[in-house]
């Protein structure tokens, strides 16, 4: 069964056709070809299919399609800038090794995304907090909050210095 | 997931009037779609709420507070509408900071309860429809120690105790349309006979101000994605800085809201100091029969009884200052 679809996917409309169970992760990966978001439990227990629905982190895994309508969906795919410049919390990643398999990290990106776009300086425990959906099976989460620290820290400094932080990806 | 139709609408009316049809409410969706996904619900038709304007959002009332069924989790944990304290704690204690945004007071107060047999499509049952119960002479640590019948499955949303304690309203809709309002402790004691089947298709939770000291606390296996092992509501009023009122209901231990009566009558005109409330705690879980593995659960409500107690005394008596 299938049913029309018009939402907002990383700053373009999207008009589309798709089968009314198909969930958002299906439609991001197999409709749209965008496989940067992940499926690891299909459960909502790991959050490798973390995405940004109207800039709040969502599970793209126990979401239908049909509910983007109208809604503002952002991946992983959505935070690189003109040039291919990676956003700030992507640059933070890299330069702190924050991950290692690198199949959680987009989800990972996408709650630091979240929470920064909510609060540009957070807590540690803040860190952690938004971080209690996102599974890492390999690094032990050291390097990921150390991450975020950082990135906040570009976005506050590329902020002052009157750049566009982000340009193309504030969720 | 087997195939189904989808509408989405903006009023309860015509909600119910596809509902009629056979069709099935979708709030957040997140119990509803992990069902789906497993395969023990396969509805033809879904009927997607978040277009219902009216029952969303949080208003402050003169009597309280109106919390719109839609509301989702993330907006009661964060709430500036000075909700009481036991609320914020049991929405920003639920699952994680991804399923709250998506999961709403309804869907909590309405999911099924947290059973592995009840959720493994291959294992008949008597809540399914089935006869027996797998859980009574096999893995039972997460099933009740209280209240519970034929089917020892306990109902997992973390908010309903809170609510109940505050003496919360549930107003929605029946079947034929008719407005209707009932304590919510009797909507989730009519739940608890068939999870499918809410007696009302819920729109606003009322919330009278009547406890200034309120609490929730709970245990879990895990900090976050977790359902709670015990969990503990208390709304408390003092006078005079003695005990005027109180309320406490459990959550995890019973197949749903349990509400521990003794811990009223105990606790009445009492001086709020901690020796008293484990003498309480210990007493309303007097009467727990756990199953061969739910020792442990009794000793974790007791615990959590207490703590929450201890809180909303400290919280009432901070307001009375």
């Amino acid at each position: 069964m299938k049913a029309r679809l018009r939402f907002r996917l990383n700053g373009k409309v999207v008009e589309t056709e798709v089968e009314t169970h198909w969930r958002l992760l299906d439609l991001l990966r197999d409709g749209l070809g965008l496989t940067g978001t992940k499926e690891g439990c299909g459960a909502g227990e790991c959050g490798a299919c973390t995405v940004l629905c109207d800039g709040e982190a969502v599970n793209a895994c126990l979401m239908l399609a049909l509910e983007a309508e109208d809604r503002e969906i952002r991946t992983v795919e959505g935070l690189v800038g003109p040039g291919g410049r990676l956003s700030a919390v992507q640059r933070a990643f890299v330069e702190e090794g924050g991950a290692q398999c690198g199949f959680c990290s987009p989800g990972m990106v996408m709650s630091a995304q979240a929470l920064l776009l909510e609060d540009p300086d957070p807590s540690e425990e803040r860190i952690r907090e938004a971080l209690t959906g996102n599974l890492c099976r390999c690094t032990g989460y050291k390097q990921i909050v150390a991450a975020i620290r950082r990135a906040a820290s570009l976005r506050r400094s590329e902020a002052g210095e009157g750049e566009r932080g982000e340009a193309g990806g504030e969720g | 997931m087997k195939r189904f139709a989808y509408v989405r609408v903006e009023d309860a009316g015509t909600a119910l009037s596809w509902a009629a049809k056979g069709g099935r409410f979708k709030a957040g969706g997140l119990d509803l779609l992990d069902r789906m996904k497993r395969g023990t619900l396969a509805p033809e038709l879904l009927i997607d709420l978040a277009g219902w304007k009216e029952a969303r959002g949080i208003r402050t009332t003169e009597e309280g507070w109106s919390l719109g069924s839609l509301t989702t989790l993330a907006d009661l944990a964060e709430s500036g509408h000075g909700l009481p304290a036991g609320i914020r704690e049991a929405a920003e204690n639920t699952a994680t900071p991804q399923v709250r945004n998506r999961a709403t007071l309804g869907g909590n107060l309405c999911q099924t309860p947290r059973c592995w047999y009840f959720h493994d499509a291959e294992i008949s049952c008597a809540k399914k429809g089935g006869a027996g119960c797998p859980a009574r002479e096999g893995r039972n640590e997460g099933h009740a120690v209280l209240s519970y019948g034929e089917c020892p499955a306990v109902q997992g949303g973390n908010l309903a105790p809170i609510l109940c304690a505050l003496g919360a309203w549930a107003l929605g809709r029946e079947a034929d349309g008719a407005s209707r309002r009932m304590p919510l402790a009797d909507f989730c004691k009519a739940l608890e006979t068939d999870w499918d089947r809410a007696p009302l298709l819920l729109e606003r939770i009322e919330v009278p101000k009547t406890f200034p000291g309120t609490s929730h606390v709970e245990v879990r296996h895990r900090d976050s994605f977790d359902w709670a092992v015990a969990s503990a509501a208390v709304a408390m009023r003092l006078e005079g800085g003695r005990i005027a009122e109180v309320r406490a209901w459990l959550g995890g231990v019973a197949p749903g809201p349990w509400r521990a009566a003794s811990v009223e009558k105990d606790l009445a005109g009492l001086d709020p100091k901690p020796g008293t409330f484990r003498k309480a705690a210990e007493a309303a879980l007097r009467e727990a029969r756990p199953l061969s593995e739910g020792a442990y659960k009794v000793a974790m409500a007791r615990h959590v009884l207490e703590k929450a107690l201890e809180r909303a005394a400290a919280r009432a008596a901070e307001e009375g200052r």
